[in-house]
């Protein structure tokens, strides 16, 4: 590595503020946490939260792997790669197992993660709330006083009007008894894997400047209601195309030759395991 | 040491303590600092790692001790950090070996922080002679009472986590304050050996054993 900018790119001065908020993060799982997002060399809304977090706990001795809705070869997560390795040297892998800290937007890992690595998830938009209440005066009032009304009211005027939920992604969820939370835009397959999870999850929100936590082995509950449970997508009777893999969350995509639908996992990483370990590739 | 390797110091020192906020009561060992030299604020070098790690020019910080003067001054020389009343500051560092009564008073005085502010309950770097992690109990039970032993439960927890320390009354203290989540303070407890452990706001607390370790004096208060 030529040196030509700080280990990991940041001043002390940065890590430090990011430091700060991280731990405050942690010690009020859900709560987003100010902090002054930084300019950075990709544009905001494209992961500087999450690379903002991942630099400031980045270390020599880290195995970092970065990925973006599944895929670790999609530009944003290999931008992202590149940068960091160029201001660090730290081993860059594919293998889910082997990272230390692994850097997502849009899914977390279909293997499970252990107590010894870090998630770090990029989130748009951090405010549950924002949907009903545009200002960010008025959602910290609310979130102070635990007024999570309108956030109830969303799911059940989506219930009135489709008959179920139409969260796609980014589905609500209450941390710890205490606050409502954007899992960031994770798919209702993976909300779950926030719950009582062994690794620390870290959330990074770059264009609106928070920062929030779940720790491991906390509650993780997705707001719903007793008729209308809240339930994942369903890929019931399908599998991966080239893996074979089931209760995985597959992506959809079509076959040009025949026109039919074809599936596969959207976790590369993980396809590529399981077809290998099958002799398929 | 230099810059450089400062900084990669501060980084792993940082991991310990971040890994000892998710698993609250879990003992963490901070990276040995190579080649000793004399502390520049007059602290013991494992607090004065955690001092560099959090304060500079953008928090507040008061120093907990009979004489805090000369400390003090240090640290605003090094990071151009305000220093502030215990009842306002960010930081409140706790050197080793500080009265047990000064201490405690300075926990129960931090700041809560408010409803819609949570983040800016104060944060206490607290010095203690010895942190132990459950695995070193069945020593202290077989006649090494030095050790109180206290139970954690809360996130970051899974069923509880027990560790071993050389004084509780920062305990008592914290009960003391009363807070209603989220409001409240995170306490780093950091000895002399470099071995970290923190307690966030969302920790329940159970002093499980008194000093003495005398049969049936075993005694369990959540917190």
């Amino acid at each position: 590595m030529t040196k030509q900018y700080n280990f990991a790119f940041f001043d002390e001065a940065s890590k430090r503020e990011i430091r700060r908020a991280i731990v405050k993060g942690i010690a009020v799982p859900g709560y987003q946490v100010p902090f002054a997002s930084r300019e950075m060399p990709i544009g905001r809304g494209w992961g500087t939260g999450g690379l903002q977090i991942t630099l400031a706990i980045i270390g020599r001795r880290d195995v970092l792997k970065v990925i973006d809705q599944g895929c670790d070869e999609s530009v944003n997560a290999v931008n992202i790669k590149k940068l960091i390795h160029a201001t660090t040297d730290v081993e860059i892998t594919e293998e889910t197992r082997r990272a230390s800290i692994i850097q997502s937007r849009h899914r977390i890992p279909e293997q499970p993660l252990g107590e010894d690595q870090v998630m770090v998830l990029q989130v748009p938009t951090p405010e549950p709330l924002r949907h009903f209440e545009p200002r960010e005066a008025a959602t910290r009032v609310l979130h102070a006083q635990a007024d999570y009304t309108g956030a109830w009211l969303s799911l059940f005027d989506q219930i009135v009007c489709f008959g179920t939920t139409t969260t796609g992604a980014d589905h609500p969820v209450k941390v710890n008894g205490r606050y409502v939370m954007a899992p960031s835009p994770i798919p209702r397959f993976d909300t779950m894997k926030l719950h009582q999870n062994s690794n620390l999850t870290l959330f990074g929100a770059g264009r609106e400047k928070k920062i929030y936590a779940v720790p491991p082995y906390t509650t993780v509950e997705p707001l719903d209601f007793k008729d209308h449970p809240f339930a994942v997508e369903e890929f019931q009777g399908r599998c991966c195309d080239t893996c074979g893999a089931t209760n995985v969350y597959l992506d959809e995509t079509v076959d040009e030759a025949s026109g039919t639908a074809v599936y596969r996992c959207n976790d590369t990483a993980f396809c590529t395991q399981q077809a290998a370990s099958k002799g398929l590739i | 040491m230099g810059a450089d390797k400062e900084l990669h110091h501060i980084q792993l020192s940082f991991r310990a303590v971040m890994d000892a906020m998710a698993r609250p009561g879990r003992v963490y060992g901070l990276p040995a600092t190579q080649g000793k030299k004399a502390s520049r604020f007059g602290l013991e070098g494992p607090l004065e790692t955690l001092v560099k790690m959090f304060i500079d020019q953008a928090v507040s910080f008061c120093v907990v001790a009979p004489d805090p003067a000369g400390i003090q001054d240090a640290i605003v020389a090094e990071t151009h950090a305000r220093t502030a009343g215990q009842a306002d500051a960010a930081f409140v560092v706790v050197p080793h070996g500080c009265d047990k009564e000064l201490a405690g008073q300075a926990i129960v005085q931090a700041s809560a922080g408010s409803f819609l502010s949570p983040e800016a309950g104060a944060t206490v770097l607290l010095g203690c002679e010895r942190l132990a992690f459950l695995t070193e109990r069945e020593g202290a039970e077989a006649g090494d009472a030095s050790l109180y032993w206290v139970s954690v439960e809360g996130p970051g927890v899974r069923d509880s986590h027990v560790f071993g320390i050389d004084c509780f009354d920062w305990v008592w203290a914290r009960k003391r304050r009363g807070d209603e989540f989220p409001c409240g303070i995170e306490i780093i407890l950091v000895d002399r050996q470099g071995q970290v452990a923190a307690i966030p706001r969302s920790s329940f607390l159970s002093v499980l054993a008194m000093e003495g370790g005398a049969e049936g004096e075993e005694a369990s208060w959540l917190m």
